[in-house]
């Protein structure tokens, strides 16, 4: 048996609301293998970047607290890990960029700066090399005139150039894990595209392994070669991402799928999922996606189900009493 | 910033001039006659004309803020009331005392307020935000003329420590400056408290932790230069209230600065003296203010590097 | 009662609890510190109400005539017989002190007051009707905030002479621009709200949409402001006393007694530090209230 890159095993992270607290994610498994990238697919609310904060331990100066879980970085569990260690790890052998590219660079501090001081940290530079790396990472990720830039400061810069230099920033220190947080929401969508097509270009270079969290299907169409979708904090559909557009189990798999407006379809009107996520202190009691499910039967209003494989294939899971039903059925008949 | 500080520059002299018309207005905003007043209750009618020509109260008001500017100007603020004495005098070996005692406060205040503001945003809501808070507001709430004698009276009277007042040493001035600073201290301690809760919470602030940064450079680097700037922004302004205090404090220590001067003008009604004393206050806050200003561009990149 | 229940849903405390989930501080820790806060804000309310109550029935609670010297004992300490000593002429410290508490609230309230009033009207009339007259109103608060609070005060006491009444002018003066700005604002927003539309369409004259439409939009805001601004005129008070320019010696001011004991710092320091004690209690009391009244009123001015 092989060991995964990463390995998340029910996760659970609770935010402090009022006097009691709320369960933003509610035992999420999943696991990415080394140089892969796993999509990790939702709409806004369902506990994504919560899930990423969690991974890299980051909920400090958040109410969010690691409840109950693993999360097995290279077999050693990242929420037991002391501060100080996870520290090392952090920057390092795993990397985040952030969705906000015109807010996450110190506004004050210059670019350069900003970029030396992971690679001063972990790759233990002096100051003269920590720029000349942070240079030639620059240039790695196709930003004309280097080293003029190091010295400017980021409100100098557009944002798709400042995600760049978060790119340059996260990978200087060659991560085995980039968690990559809706890394082009904020752009525009012709440089959308090319911080896409850099990501890719930088991904098989380095032969790394990518968490993506986002919630465009046609950014994990580009980009991924597994996908997970969660919805209300839970994992509901696991899939290859072929699979997961040629043939989605899951109901919400399938809302979400149906929104996406095709090229080259004609279509009249948009599909998309009625309703909206419910609010965390007031979950329903069964299938937590059953109020907007068109597929409702009284058994997902009583009952959650679990996540379970869906029948001969591999890495493919499902969290409905649909497939779990079509499963039982494909197996009696068998 | 070339065109930034310009703009700021070129902002300060219509409020300069607003200024010098209030300060001038002054001798006409007393109740009564001024010349009357200065000449005193039994000044003959001659006497009186007298005081009026020579300040130039009989001519028209324009030509009186013509001449009062232009003497101005010249470095003349006129003679004193009270002692004859030129004003300029009297206020040049009055200036550093004050400038010192200013100096040394903020000084002091802007470190102390600093220091207890990050550690309360650090450790929000837990007791050394308590303790930090509860110093800052009974800070904020002590009368600072009352903490000067308090502090007279244990350090000075019982102690011995310190000299009770004037300015012979250097450690005249410890006691002053802690009396002095303290207001101030506790609303900066507040501010930046408040400031630095906001960058906390900034999206750099976790690119940064997300780097493997330590907590201290996170905080120390990344946070605090950028609180620095608002609270440096609102020192500056507070100064002011340094300027007012300092007429408080100088009167307790018995501190020959232009505070005690403002007191002593009032109480003897030395009406030249409070008038050119209300000039240099106005104008130095002015000028602190626009310090502050561009002391803000300098910090702050996005000013210092736009064109 | 119909336009109250408007009212209260812009700013009121209920609004201000629903919080976005995620990027907030800890929520349980911050219900204990509000929880914490509103306990030092309800003994500091508590200490003022008292001090309220000592303010109408002083006369009734002196253990001492305040005014009568005893020159048997000059300068005595607390004691037993007299709690906070003897003054210079023997006189009870603590029954001044009570005697004192209503002329020194007066002064500072007032004060707050006439600053209130004035401030409300002209910011009302500043963000209601704009152009000329917001500009004026506007550039004239700004020239007093040009000069420092105190030096403001101590020129205006230069002026109109020295005096307990010039006092309360000299702090109602400096306190006037802010209320103007924080009204102004206030009633920026609250012209934009739909119900201000809705009783102008039906033909409201100006007058009376000012007040009974927004007015009570700047009510929370005048309260948290006050209470924020009395400390202050207390110390002002107190200071422009203490430099001979308020209260006279032989008024029973807490600043004036703190004055006139100066000059016996080293041989009684306790008719030095009761007054001042004083003062600073009440102050803090008030800054306390005023800080808990900001956090649940106003949640908007929290900076």
């Amino acid at each position: 048996m092989t060991q995964h890159l990463l390995e998340v095993q029910g996760l659970e992270t609770e935010f402090a609301r009022g006097g009691g607290s709320v369960k933003a994610v509610a035992g999420v498994d999943f696991h990415i293998q080394k140089g892969e990238v796993l999509g990790l697919v939702g709409e806004s609310g369902c506990g994504k970047s919560v899930t990423s904060l969690s991974i890299m331990r980051l909920l400090k100066d958040t109410p969010g607290k690691i409840s109950a879980g693993s999360v097995r970085f290279e077999g050693t569990d990242l929420v037991k890990l002391p501060e100080k260690e996870m520290r090392r790890i952090r920057g390092n052998d795993l990397a985040m960029i952030f969705q906000e590219p015109m807010t996450s660079l110190n506004p004050v501090l210059r670019i350069g700066l900003q970029l030396a001081e992971p690679i001063m940290m972990h790759l233990g530079y002096g100051r003269k090399k920590a720029r000349e790396h942070a240079i030639h990472m620059l240039r790695l990720v196709g930003i004309p005139r280097a080293e003029e830039l190091v010295d400017d400061y980021p409100h100098q810069l557009s944002g798709g150039m400042r995600q760049r230099v978060m790119i340059a920033m996260a990978m200087s220190c060659h991560p085995k894990l980039l968690i990559a947080d809706e890394p082009t929401t904020a752009l525009d969508v012709t440089i959308q595209a090319q911080i896409l097509d850099l990501m890719k270009s930088l991904k098989e270079e380095q032969d790394m392994g990518m968490l993506l969290i986002t919630h465009d299907l046609g950014v994990v169409a580009e980009l991924c070669d597994r996908v997970v979708v969660m919805y209300a904090g839970r994992v509901v559909e696991e899939a290859s991402v072929h699979e997961l557009f040629a043939n989605p189990r899951h109901p919400y798999t399938r809302g979400l799928i149906h929104s996406v407006p095709k090229l080259r379809q004609k279509v009249r009107r948009l599909e998309s999922i009625k309703g909206n996520v419910p609010d965390l202190s007031q979950m329903p009691h069964g299938c937590k996606f059953a109020p907007r499910c068109e597929f409702v039967m009284e058994q997902c209003l009583a009952e959650e189900p679990r996540l379970l494989p869906v029948e001969g294939l591999e890495e493919r899971k499902s969290r409905c009493w649909l497939t779990q039903q079509e499963n039982a059925e494909g197996g009696e008949s068998a | 910033m070339g065109r930034y500080a310009l703009q700021r520059l070129l902002g300060v002299i219509p409020l300069l001039f607003v200024v010098s018309v209030l300060v001038f207005m002054f001798l006409h905003l007393i109740p009564g006659d001024p010349a009357r007043l200065i000449a005193g209750q039994d000044a003959t009618l001659e006497e009186i004309m007298g005081i009026r020509q020579q300040l130039g109260l009989d001519l028209p008001l324009w030509k009186q803020y013509v001449h009062y500017m232009s003497n101005l100007l010249s470095g003349d603020l006129g003679n004193s009331i009270q002692s004859g004495l030129a004003v300029t005098d009297m206020l040049m070996s009055r200036v550093m005392p004050t400038l010192w005692l200013t100096f040394l406060s903020m000084a002091w205040a802007l470190l102390i307020g600093l220091l207890i503001g990050v550690v309360s945003a650090v450790y929000r809501n837990r007791w050394p935000d308590y303790v930090g808070t509860l110093a800052a507001i009974s800070g904020m709430s002590v009368p600072g003329f009352w903490l000067g004698l308090v502090l007279i009276q244990i350090f000075s009277v019982e102690l011995g420590w310190f000299p009770t007042g004037g300015v012979d040493t250097w450690k005249s001035y410890i006691l002053p400056s802690i009396t002095l600073g303290m207001g101030i201290m506790s609303m900066l301690a507040r501010y930046s408290r408040s400031s630095m809760l906001e960058t906390l919470r900034e999206d750099y602030i976790r690119t940064g932790r997300a780097k493997g940064m330590r907590e201290y450079v996170v905080i120390g680097r990344h946070a605090l230069r950028n609180s620095l700037i608002q609270v440096v922004t609102v020192a500056g302004l507070q100064f002011g209230f340094l300027l007012g205090g300092s007429v408080m404090v100088e009167t307790v220590f018995s501190i020959p600065g232009l505070g005690r001067l403002l007191v002593d003008s009032i109480l003897f009604r030395d009406y030249t003296v409070i008038q050119a004393l209300l000039l240099i206050f106005a104008t130095q806050f002015i000028l602190i203010n626009l310090i502050v200003d561009l002391l803000y561009g300098v910090l702050n990149p996005k000013i210092r590097y736009s064109s | 009662m119909s336009d109250n229940s408007t009212v209260m849903g812009a700013g009121s405390p209920l609004s201000g609890e629903v919080l976005p989930p995620v990027k907030t501080k800890g929520r349980i820790g911050e219900f204990v510190s509000k929880f914490c806060r509103q306990r030092m804000s309800l003994t500091a309310a508590g200490f003022i109400v008292l001090l309220l109550l000592i303010a109408v029935f002083g006369p009734f609670l002196t253990p001492y005539n305040p005014d009568e010297a005893n020159y048997e004992v000059l300068m005595a300490g607390p004691s037993a017989d007299h709690w906070a000593g003897t003054d210079e002429y023997g006189r009870d410290i603590l029954s001044r002190l009570i005697d004192g508490t209503r002329l020194t609230l007066a002064v500072s309230l007032s004060a707050v007051f006439i600053a209130a009033v004035l401030g409300t009207i002209l910011g009302l009339l500043s963000g209601f009707y704009g152009g000329w007259l917001d500009r004026l109103i506007m550039r004239g608060s700004d020239v007093l905030f040009s000069f420092p609070d105190l030096l403001l005060a101590i020129g205006i006491v230069a002026i109109l002479g020295p005096g307990l009444s010039n006092v309360v002018i000299a702090v109602a003066v400096f306190g006037t621009p802010s209320f103007a700005r924080i009204i102004r604002s206030v009633t920026l927003s609250a012209k934009e709200t739909l119900f201000v539309e809705a009783a102008r369409s039906m033909g409201a004259k100006n007058g009376r949409i000012i007040w009974r439409h927004i007015f009570p939009e700047t009510v929370p805001s005048i309260i948290v402001n006050v209470s924020m601004k009395v400390g202050g005129a207390i110390l002002a008070a107190a200071s422009l006393s203490f430099l001979g320019m308020g209260a006279k010696t032989t008024e029973p001011d807490w600043g004036a007694m703190l004055s006139m004991g100066r000059d016996y710092l080293s041989i009684a320091p306790h008719i030095v530090y009761f007054p001042g004690i004083a003062i600073f209690l009440t102050v803090l009391a008030f800054n306390l209230v005023g800080d808990g009244l900001r956090d649940a009123l106003d949640p908007k001015m929290k900076n």
